[in-house]
This record gives C-alpha cells, structure tokens and sequence, in this order.
C-alpha cells in the first residue's frame, strides 16, 4: 500500500479534488439537516423542566 | 413559549410596514445591480479584453473585490461565534446585524470570482476535474463551506424570532405571514428545543471560529503560494485574516450606527456596544500595523532585487499615492479618532470605520496589483500598468449595491437585533445572565 | 522516453526575431494590434527581450529569446485547479484549451511569465486569414483561455508520422520546432536533453550553461549560453 503514491496521485490527477469538495459539501448538508430536525424535535418530546416555569406554558 | 424582552416593541417596529423611502432607495440599488449585471453580461459576450486587465497585470479589480467582501464577511462570524465562545455576552444584540453582513456579502465575494473568469460556463469543471493541488480547490472548498455554515447557522440563530413573527405580526401580508410560517419550522419554544438551539449554536460556532481562520488564510494562499515578490510570504495567512477581522468590524460598527438612527433602536443598540467594538477595533488596527511593519520591514531590511522593485514601488514609485493614503486611512487618522473622539461618540466611530472599509479596500488592490507590474523577467525593462475600466467600476458598484439592497431588504422583514438572545431570560434556562443580559445603556443615552 | 529541452547560443542570437514571427505563423496566434498590443495584450509565444545592465555609455545589452521554459517542476501546473494544463511524459508543458476556466493563476503563478490570455476573440487581418496553419493543435483558440509555447507540439506529431509512413524509427532531430528552424543566427538548438549524445545535452552541460532565475527550483529546460 504506498500511502506516499496515493496522495501524490490523488493531488495531481484531476477529478478525485472535486469528489472530496462534493463530499464535504454533502456532508456538511447532511449534518445540518439532520441537527435542525433534531432542535425542532425538542418541541415535541415531553421536557421536564417546562412543569417549572409557568410562563413558558402556553397553547400554540 | 416566546422568551420575554422588554425591548420587543421597539426592536418589531420596522417590521410592521415598508415605507416609500424603502421602495426608492431597493429601486436605486437594484438600479445600479442591473447596470453592473449588464456590464457582465457585455463582458461575456466580448471577452475580458472591455476590462483594464493585462499581461502581467491578470488579476485586478475583480479579485481585489473578492478578497474585500471574504473580508468583510469576517465580521459576522467573528463577533457571533468567537465572541460567543470567549463568553462576551455584551455582543448579543449585535450578532444578527453582524451576520447579515457575512451572509450578504459572501455570495458577492465569491460571485467575483465567477465575474473575473475566462470561461465562467465551465464552472462544473471545478468539481469534474478539480485538483487538490491547486489553491483555488482550496478556495472552493472553504468558502463555499463557510458560505453554507454561515446560511445553517443565520437561519438557525433566525429561527425563535421568525416564530416571533409569525405570532406578533399579525397585520402585515397575507404571503408575509405565510413566509414566517413555513419558515418557523413548527418552532413552538418549549425549553427543551432552546436547549438543543443552543447546544448546536455553541457547537457551530466552534466550527465556524475555525472556518474563519482558514477561509482567509486560504484566500492568501492565492497569492501566497506563488513564487512572485510581494505575495511569497510567509505571513500573508496572518495578514489577511487580520486585515478582514479588522473591516468587518468596522463595517458592524457601519451597519449598527446606519440601523440605529433609521429604526430608532437608541436603546436597544447603545452606546456601550459602540464603546466595546472601539476597544476591538484599536487593537486590531494596531495589530493590522504591526504585520505592515513586520512584512515591510523584513523585506526592505534584506534588501532582495526583485522584492526591493516592489517595495519601492510601493513606497515612492507609481503606487506610493495609494500606498500612504492606505497607511493614513486605515492607521494614522482612524487610531487618532479612536482613542481621542471614540469613546461614546458613535458619530466619529463611523467615520473612522468607514476610512478603514475604504482604505482596506485600497490595501487588497495594494497587495495584488504592484506584485504584478513588477514580474522578475520584465526586470529593469520597465513596468506593467494597470488602469481599470468601466465594467469594472459597474461591477463593483453593482457588488456594494447588492450588498445594501440584501441587508436593507431583510430588516424590513425580520428583526435585526435578535429578540430571543436579548431576553431577560430564556424558558428553562439556568444561566440567563451570561448569554441574554438587559442591556445597559451607557451614561451620555 | 525523451525530455524535449532547448539551448539558446546568445553569442550567435542578434535578435532579428524571426524566431517570434515563425512562431506566430506556425501556431497561429492572434494578431493584436496596435493599440492592445499597447496595453500589453499582444500574444508572442517566443519574445525576444532586452536586458539592460549598466548605464550610458557603459552599457551591457544581452538580447534573450524567451520560449516557454517547459520546466520539469512548473509553478504553473500546480496551480491549475482543473488540471487544464499538463506535462506530458515527454516533458512538454501543454493546455487543454477546451477544458481552462480562464481563472488565470496560472498566469500570474508563472515565475516567466510566459503564459498570456485571449483577452478577445482571435483576429487576423485579412491577408493573414488565408495562410492560417490547418494542424488541429494550432486551432485559432476561443476568448477566456490561457496559451502558450507548446514547443511545436504538432511538428512533433507529424515528425512521428512521416516517419511512420517512410517505414524508418522516429529520430529525435526529425522534430524541430519553427523558432529552432527559422533561426537566422543558428542559435537556437533542440533535442533529447535525457540523450547524452544530443546536441542539446552536451550544450546544456556547457560551461557557458545557464538558465534564466534558476534559483527558484522551477528546473526549466531552456538552456542559454551565455554571452562573451
């Protein structure tokens, strides 16, 4: 396995740059997707401190 | 299920109508986006022979804008997640305003790159056939990362004011309130989802602390990564991003005296906050300062040929003009005004900020062009020049206009200081004080 | 495989350019005129320039032709986000016209700068049109892309198929590029740098051997020998 040729070729051969940039692209998209299902979520579990502060209680 | 600000009236007010002033002034700055817009399309259709570009001089005004507004978008991420995580809870209300100038601004930064290229339809060719080798896939990656973090985390840090709206602003357009119901996400503000916003925020702006190092570093590396005098530096990185750290602040400290006079939000943008950002901008101007000295100095100390033909053009050959008047406009006259009118003066902190936008501006194009004019092989056979033409002002206008038309344009639709983050406290919160203080006005409000 | 390089007697050079205009009507680059030509549009892929030490009357000139240096570690090519231009596995650094963005860094990168760009749409005047050469690599090449001295790539190509057809092997002095051809002095010199018997390898050995900012490690294949 020569790690050393494979970085080199993935650096100087054309293509492999613009899978990593869709890649990470992607990944960004898909972690900020599934984080913002997840604070929206917060809104429909049950949360055990919204007993203590009245205020908060209101019908939407 | 709405966190409780006292300061909420006030900070809704702008949102509840647009005024004719409104009207002229989007009509006048999508007036100039238009002719710039033209200017590029001529530039298309002719090639890029209508600019003042030329062998040696390849890159001008189009890059010096792309490095301005990457630049500028520095300021927002600077003041909303480094200042978060070093717990400088005093920036709270700024930190939607300074936001909205990365999140503006950006698509301009990179949209000048767009501008500035040959063959512009090729663009997919980046990811086809991009090479990791090349500073510009560095550039792609990071930017368009940093573009991408920075839209996730505006609208995530949007989010409980957009449902604000959605709930309070009930005499507005029938297709406004739609816009805020799709928008709010079913946001219904109990504890545990403030919670979780915070928790993603606080992660997010680690990760956006470290995008902003290497965006601008990687910008610098353009230039940094060549063998020409002048940009083969090792301290480019670090000039840079300190020079974009230091015009977007002062472009927040613009945009907050411009927002605050026009909305009427005296108290809840006040004093203090303009007292703060002064400190900042002291030091970084004094920073800036001391990477000019340190870069000049070492080059004219070792006294290189082809580093002393650039040098000295900078310092009293054809760019000196530019050159000092930088040095005055984004040191000399800006500290003065800082350190003896500043404090508590939001009148001379915007002029001061507005020399140091425009003198910055001056120092990107005084990075690129005279390393340019001076290549080693035209050595002592004289110099290139370089004149910009017309496409080039209308682009750049057009790129400043949209810039105001896209800030102007959001205020009137949502709230620029961010109500949730300013409250007196936040349901179910244990620590209010340190992220959501009243804010104080300072003596002379 | 051989590595094309070049040596450049500037004893023997007087720079009558015809080096410059041979190029210009092999590879068919465009004509600028005057006033472009005046903001520093004029496309030449071989230049002769003059360098000039010294002050009146103590004055050393040397005349230099400047071919692309084809370096075998180009600055350009790293910077190439699209890997438009290339060296081949002969050595030769060339562009893919239909591929470059345009984007120009390599342009700036080049520590030469050798490397110039379709600011317009090629133009000819019209007598010139008619004696365009018809070699697909010499293609008039489209606004927005970067060019420059390929070394005659296309002789190269035709060198081999002449070859081919006579039924002989390919011999390395059966390639020789306009400029090394037209060269009025005989100063211009082309081979198989890797070949130890060439006459470009024994010249580029020389003790009057130099290349043009060698220091910068670029490794350029362009040998001048040096004047006096």
């Amino acid at each position: 396995m020569d790690i050393g040729g494979l970085v080199s070729t993935f650096f100087n051969t054309a293509g492999p740059g613009g899978v990593v940039v869709l890649l990470i692209f992607g990944g960004a998209l898909t972690i900020y997707y599934f984080l913002t299902r997840w604070i929206i979520a917060g809104g429909r579990t049950g949360s055990p401190t919204a007993s203590e502060d009245p205020s908060t209680k209101t019908d939407v | 299920m709405h966190p409780k600000n006292q300061h909420e009236k006030t900070i809704l007010a702008p949102l509840h109508r647009v005024t004719t002033g409104d009207y002229l002034l989007w009509g006048a700055l999508l007036a100039l986006m238009l002719t710039g817009l033209a200017a590029w399309i001529w530039q298309y259709l002719q090639g890029l022979g209508i600019t003042g570009m030329n062998r040696p001089v390849y890159w001008g005004v189009y890059i010096t804008n792309f490095v301005f507004f990457i630049g500028l978008a520095h300021s927002g991420t600077f003041i909303s997640a480094i200042l978060r995580i070093a717990g400088q809870s005093w920036r709270a209300p700024l930190t939607r305003a300074a936001e909205a100038i990365t999140l503006f601004s950006l698509p301009f930064g990179a949209g000048s790159i767009i501008i500035d290229m040959g063959h512009p339809e090729r663009i997919l060719n980046l990811i086809l056939y991009g090479r990791f080798q090349s500073p510009i896939m560095w550039d792609v990656t990071a930017v368009g990362l940093y573009m991408l973090s920075s839209i996730v985390f505006f609208y995530l840090s949007l989010l409980p004011d957009i449902a604000l709206c959605r709930d309070r602003l009930t005499n507005v357009p029938r297709w406004q309130q739609r816009m805020y119901k799709i928008l709010a996400l079913g946001w219904n503000g109990s504890p545990e989802q403030f919670r979780r916003l915070e928790k993603v925020l606080d992660g997010m702006a680690v990760f956006m602390t470290m995008l902003v190092v290497t965006v601008h570093t990687v910008v610098s590396w353009l230039f940094g990564m060549t063998v020409q005098p002048g940009w083969h530096t090792a301290l480019i990185g670090p000039f840079f991003l300190l020079g974009a750290i230091l015009s977007g602040t002062a472009a927040v400290v613009i945009a907050l005296a411009i927002l605050r006079k026009v909305y009427r939000l005296e108290k809840v943008l006040h004093t203090g906050l303009f007292n703060s950002l002064r400190k900042l901008l002291i030091t970084f101007v004094l920073g800036w300062l001391y990477m000019m000295i340190a870069e000049h100095l070492t080059i004219g100390y070792a006294s290189m040929t082809e580093e002393m033909t650039v040098l000295n053009d900078k310092f009293t050959g054809t760019y000196s003009l530019i050159f000092w008047s930088m040095t005055v406009l984004v040191f000399v006259v800006p500290l003065l005004v800082f350190i003896f009118k500043g404090k508590n003066n939001i009148g001379w902190m915007v002029f001061a900020s507005v020399l140091i936008n425009i003198g910055m501006w001056m120092e990107r194009y005084i990075v690129i062009i005279p390393s340019e004019t001076s290549p080693r092989l035209f050595h002592n056979m004289g110099q290139g020049s370089y004149m910009p033409h017309l496409p080039e002002v209308l682009i750049t206008l057009a790129c400043f206009a949209g810039l105001i038309f896209l800030y102007a344009l959001f205020t009137r639709f949502f709230p620029i200081v961010p109500i949730w983050e300013t409250a007196e406290a936040l349901p179910g919160h244990t620590h209010t004080n340190e992220t959501s203080p009243v804010p104080q006005p300072a003596a002379s409000d | 495989m051989p590595r094309w390089g070049m040596v450049i007697d500037l004893d023997k050079c007087f720079a009558c350019q015809s080096c410059t205009a041979a190029c210009r009507m092999e590879n068919n680059t465009p004509v600028a005129g005057k006033d472009q030509a005046g903001m520093g549009r004029a496309i030449l892929w071989n230049e002769v320039l003059p360098f000039t030490e010294g002050e009146y009357p103590n004055v050393v000139e040397t005349m230099i032709p400047r071919p692309c240096m084809h370096c075998d570690n180009p600055a350009c090519i790293k910077v190439c986000p699209v890997q438009a231009t290339f060296k081949n596995e002969e050595g030769t650094v060339l562009i893919d016209y239909t591929r470059c963005i345009g984007c120009r860094l390599c342009t700036v990168a080049c520590p030469f700068t050798v490397r110039y760009f379709n600011w317009y749409p090629p133009e000819w005047p019209e007598e010139m049109k008619a004696h365009l050469n018809p070699e697909p690599e010499v293609a008039p090449r489209p606004k927005g892309v970067v060019e420059k001295c390929t070394f005659c790539t296309q002789r190269l190509r035709k060198a081999r198929e002449t070859a081919e057809a006579a039924g002989r092997t390919f011999a390395a002095t059966d390639y020789i590029p306009a400029c090394v051809q037209t060269c009025t002095g005989h100063a211009r010199y082309f081979g198989d740098l890797d070949d130890p018997n060439s006459l470009v390898s024994k010249l580029a050995h020389s003790p009057r051997a130099y290349r043009l900012f060698e220091e910068l490690g670029t490794q350029p294949k362009v040998y001048y020998l040096k004047q006096g």
